[in-house]
């Protein structure tokens, strides 16, 4: 009889390792761990057990109580639970952990890539602000141009009344000639006055002094009327010669305006081919940080694989306890288990739709995936 | 003035997923681990929207959902839940207690911004 009570309960033991074992596939098929993941679970119960046996030394005294099999049996179940349930919530607490740190850190990584990443209104707005910067700096560049234009064209205005000028002072030259002319004229009227101050004897001493005054005279005009010429020439010499200079100087100033110019328009052009490239880097950038936020919030997403594992691990544990707990009072008191209680208490407590399916079919249920989810609906 | 929502859910990482997607969508986010935390924090506030697991500890979602329609101050804030439930009678229960959607995890950001935004306070 004793025989045979203890037949069932290895029967109940292998039963309770194939329901631990199930619920462990559906948490390893769910979470998408390898099948490596829920070896290493069911070696775990397995060293459980054998550490169990191996604890108790030959010679250690023993009650007859303890001697039977049925509580050896148990208290190797109750300690291998432990173990487990330990073992469990130690991987349930580092995978919470870990996880939680890495949505700490996409999240970081997200408010960054914000920052960095300009939104599409604000790529506009560049663009209408890279235009309005080359067009004021063309309009800027441009009024200097035309300040310059004025500049020469005032220059050409002096130059204008320089040449004026300088024809006009070949009248200078002609009243000089008439200075010096009226001289010669007056020097042969004083000689002829001279000539008849002479035929009138003592008479005409007094008109001889006179004449010789005006001759004098005569002649220091036509002296002045000469040095006036000359002045003149030197005159019209330097204002040729400045003349000549001003009209070098403004071809020269026409070339360095037009090379300016072009040399503007030159500058206006590279810094608007660089902002365009600038820009067109900025946009590239901007597309390519938008792939990687949204593939990090894709990640993020993903991430909720953890929420429903620690569902259902919480599950499992809850559910090993219990069923722990029935074979210990029925491997102790050599009681038969009821399947149909049996089966109700490895059911409790499922949230998930794959627990349901694996616990159905026996086999571990895929994941659902961020694809298949979001099963919407509105009261 | 952006809208307010309450978040409840015992899973720090799913709060910090539904976190960004509202927070993205411009609504101000409250978080809450468990229904008892969640009637603490409402504490007279306003609030717009509540999105509530099922399963937490202390306090699970429905009898949340329960407590927050028997207050005369949230009875017509809209409560969606967020769970991993997804059994027709579990959602029956959602729906007899009034709640106003049921969305099943994992969820799609979008989804859920839709139904917020469909079911949100002004």
């Amino acid at each position: 009889m004793q025989q045979l009570r203890w037949t069932t309960h290895r029967q109940l033991a292998a039963g309770l390792l194939a329901g631990v074992s199930w619920v462990g596939a559906a948490w390893a098929g769910s979470s998408g761990l390898t099948s490596l993941a829920w070896a290493a679970w069911v070696t775990l119960a397995v060293a459980g057990v054998a550490a169990c046996r191996w604890a108790r030394h030959p010679g250690e005294a023993s009650s007859p109580e303890q001697d039977a099999p049925g509580n050896e049996a148990a208290d190797c179940l109750s300690e291998a639970s432990q173990l487990w349930l330990t073992h469990l919530q130690t991987a349930q607490s580092q995978m919470r952990e870990a996880t939680d740190e890495l949505l700490v850190g996409f999240s970081q990584i997200l408010q960054d890539l914000d920052h960095i990443v300009a939104p599409a209104e604000q790529a506009r707005g560049a663009d209408d602000q890279r235009a309005d910067v080359l067009a004021r700096c063309e309009h800027q560049l441009n009024g200097l141009m035309t300040n310059f234009d004025a500049f020469v064209a005032s220059r050409e205005q002096i130059l204008g009344s320089v040449h004026t000028l300088a024809q006009n002072s070949g009248g200078l030259q002609d009243m000089a000639e008439e200075v010096a002319k009226l001289a010669r004229q007056t020097n042969l009227l004083s000689i002829n006055a001279a000539i008849e101050a002479a035929r009138a004897g003592e008479s005409g001493r007094g008109f001889a002094v006179v004449a010789a005054e005006v001759r004098r005279l005569s002649g220091e005009s036509g002296s002045t009327g000469r040095r006036i010429g000359q002045q003149i020439d030197d005159l019209r010499l330097q204002m040729s010669q400045a003349l000549d200079c001003a009209r070098t100087q403004a071809e020269a100033d026409g070339l360095v305006i037009d090379a300016s110019g072009q040399t503007i328009q030159g500058v206006i052009r590279e810094v608007d081919d660089v902002i365009t490239q600038l820009h067109e880097r900025a946009v590239e950038l901007g597309q390519h940080g938008e792939a990687v936020r949204q593939q990090v919030e894709q990640m993020m997403v993903a991430f909720q694989f953890q929420d429903r594992v620690q569902q259902i691990m919480e599950q499992v544990n809850r559910s090993i306890e219990q069923a722990i707990g029935q074979v210990d009072v029925a491997l102790r008191e050599g009681q038969r288990v009821d399947r149909v209680q049996w089966q109700a208490m490895l059911q409790q407590g499922y949230t998930t739709d794959e627990q349901r399916a694996a616990h159905a079919s026996g086999k571990p249920d895929g994941a659902r995936s961020t694809q298949q989810a979001s099963e919407l609906t509105f009261f | 003035m952006s809208k307010t929502i309450l978040i409840v859910d015992d899973s720090t990482s799913l709060r910090t997923v539904v976190k960004l997607a509202l927070s993205r969508a411009g609504y101000e986010v409250i978080e809450a681990g468990d229904g008892e935390e969640a009637l603490t924090k409402l504490d007279g506030r306003k609030i717009n929207l509540i999105v509530s697991d099922v399963n937490m500890p202390r306090m699970d979602g429905i009898t949340f959902l329960t407590q927050v329609k028997a207050h005369p101050r949230y009875k017509f804030t809209p409560v969606v839940m967020l769970t991993t439930e997804g059994q027709d009678a579990t959602k029956e229960r959602g729906r007899a207690a009034g709640a106003k959607a049921w969305i099943v995890k994992p969820f799609n950001p979008p989804v859920l911004i839709d139904a917020v935004s469909k079911l949100v306070l002004p």
